[in-house]
């Protein structure tokens, strides 16, 4: 790992004028930030890393107000799991922080950095920037033509087919969240992208500062499952997220498509219909109706993403 | 130690391990053989102790005055004479034995005295040698440690995961020398097992060579949830080739195709190992 500055912000001001130079790294947790600057799989590498977990008011908190849940941007995964609030009302992303990697992880990982991460693929994670990608500005995605296995079933996005690993990304989306920056509010749902190296529509001096989940309507239930290879510190091979029984359903697939895959089709193919296995069965095959044919090794996601739609939605009954 | 302390008949707690690292001593443990290999060897050279013993014992039955103190010490000083008759009067080295930390004479087990009152001479034992060939390079010319292993799985065939319900192992080790230490031997081979079948792979990059699954995430060693149950039956029938008839353990347990066996049990298809769910999703005709 090469040298570089920390500082601990004092204020949210203070992040943002730091981040501007675009030398600058935002840290919470560190869970992803320090494993990518420890395997240098970058161009670059920043000369500071300033540290949010100390700027005052805290981004460290749970609250309901106003009709909706806030989270700091800063509130750790293991708190979240563990706030019965949360596992109550929004289950699905209680169940989604809960499966993020492992204790230790979630102890230190934040709700944040969680949707902030990197993409997880074999090539753009290689250390020492061995597969100089179109991720990073490069002009092949390495993934396209290497093995693709665990990429994107949806097809690719600015020509990258690496998918979003996530967890509590699904959770969110499919819990109609947005996400609060310093400069603006976006819709879960519209804040995730391929922006190189980023997965998210964050400019180079923007970040997150809160999650807002307006209470859920009246008997809405909503869910989340994972298929993993461990039952413990894995991302996902698939992931969904579902909430259904008031107001329109929203299911959320991700680890299938470079950004969280919001199934509208399977949506629409459960709404207003009785949560059953035969109905859920169709979503799940509804879900994956525009999933490409490429990659072919990536091909055996499909069965799983519908079983997980399917699985998520009798979940919640 | 356990074996030292049986062959000399004292508690193990009588015992002193001294590994002295100025002389570059290297217990050599035989690789996959190790228990077997130190155990045979640590049983000869308590052996040759024993022998000393019970040849020192006679001796200074014979001639109290001789049997005083070791060098360095301070036997005999301001020590009264022994009043009672030394039992071993008469006697020969052959005729005496150790048991319940005393000599005592083989004949007559009730007569006896502690070791520290029959020996008090300072003796050495050393012993070198090649341990008796192992069973399993006897290429099938010895009988070699019978294992037996079950695998029972659940398959879901929806989503292809592979989960292990339990293992189950009877092992027959000649002689069990140390229950914990084989139950983990156990347990780490059936990790081994598990990792191999189910989900560690090196993947490569066919155009550069260059590997993929370099770390911990892309490697996948079995995690601790992940571990399943392993019951074990232990038998010892004593036919191994070390003291006691043990013949160890090692691993020979691991295997790379139990799992994959019990998966073809449950879903009438075989998978390549290690059957992650794109290959269980594809042997069965849903990928």
């Amino acid at each position: 790992m090469k040298a570089f500055n920390h500082v601990n912000a004092k204020s949210l001001a203070e992040v943002q004028t730091a981040l501007a130079d675009g030398k600058t790294n935002l840290i919470a947790g560190g869970t992803d930030l320090l494993g990518t600057l420890k395997d240098n799989i970058l161009r670059t590498y920043p000369e500071t890393v300033i540290n949010i977990k100390t700027v005052e008011p805290s981004l460290d908190y749970i609250r309901e107000e106003g009709g909706m849940l806030k989270i700091g941007a800063a509130t750790r995964l293991a708190d979240i799991a563990a706030d019965s609030k949360i596992q109550a009302t929004y289950t699905a992303l209680s169940q989604a922080a809960s499966r993020v990697a492992a204790p230790h992880v979630r102890d230190m990982g934040t709700l944040g950095g969680n949707i902030a991460q990197l993409h997880r693929c074999w090539y753009f994670r290689k250390p020492e920037n061995r597969f100089d990608c179109i991720r990073k500005g490069g002009g092949t995605c390495f993934a396209m033509t290497g093995d693709n296995r665990y990429h994107s079933i949806f097809g690719a996005e600015n020509g990258c087919i690496a998918v979003h690993p996530s967890d509590t990304a699904p959770a969110l989306i499919a819990l109609n969240a947005k996400v609060v920056t310093n400069k603006r509010t976006v819709e879960a749902e519209n804040f995730f992208e391929v922006n190189k190296p980023k997965s998210t529509v964050l400019a180079s001096d923007e970040f997150i500062r809160e999650i807002q989940i307006p209470a859920p309507p009246a008997g809405a239930k909503s869910a989340f499952i994972k298929l993993a290879f461990r039952k413990s510190i894995d991302f996902p091979i698939v992931n969904c997220a579902v909430m259904v029984g008031g107001g329109s359903p929203r299911i959320c697939l991700n680890a299938v498509a470079p950004k969280p895959y919001r199934a509208v089709k399977a949506e629409a193919a459960i709404a207003g219909k009785p949560v059953n296995e035969a109905n859920a069965a169709a979503a799940g095959e509804a879900a994956v109706a525009d999933a490409s044919s490429f990659p072919e090794a990536a091909q055996f996601k499909k069965q799983i993403a519908k079983t997980l739609v399917k699985r998520a939605l009798l979940a919640t009954v | 130690m356990m074996v030292i302390a049986e062959e000399l008949g004292l508690e193990y707690e009588n015992i002193q391990l001294h590994l002295d690292h100025h002389y570059g001593y290297r217990p050599f443990g035989g690789g996959s053989d190790g228990s077997t290999a130190s155990s045979w060897a640590i049983k000869e050279c308590a052996n040759i102790l024993k022998q000393k013993i019970l040849q020192a014992a006679i001796e200074e039955a014979e001639n109290p005055s001789s049997g005083g103190g070791g060098f360095g010490g301070f036997g005999g000083f301001g020590r009264k004479q022994e009043t009672a008759p030394n039992p071993f009067k008469g006697l020969k080295p052959e005729d005496l034995d150790m048991a319940d930390g005393k000599v005592i004479v083989k004949a007559d087990p009730e007569k006896g005295l502690p070791l520290g009152q029959a020996v008090q001479a300072n003796l050495f034992a050393t012993f070198s040698g090649r341990p008796p060939q192992a069973l399993w390079a006897q290429q099938g010319r010895a009988l070699d440690t019978m294992n037996t292993a079950t695998c029972e799985v659940a398959v879901d065939t929806e989503t292809g995961e592979v989960e292990i319900i339990r293992f189950g192992v009877v092992t027959d080790t000649g002689k069990v020398m140390r229950q914990t230490s084989l139950e983990g031997q156990i347990h780490q081979v059936m990790d081994f097992t598990t990792g191999c079948q189910l989900l560690e792979e090196f993947i490569f990059d066919q155009k550069t060579g260059l590997r993929l699954s370099t770390n911990m995430f892309e490697y996948k060693k079995v995690s601790m949830l992940d571990m399943p149950r392993v019951d074990i039956q232990l038998l010892e029938t004593q036919v191994g080739n070390a003291c006691y008839g043990s013949n160890g353990i090692s691993h020979s347990l691991a295997n790379t195709h139990l799992v994959i066996m019990a998966i073809h049990n449950a879903t009438g298809v075989w998978v390549e190992s290690p059957a992650t769910p794109d290959k269980v999703l594809k042997a069965l005709g849903k990928a």
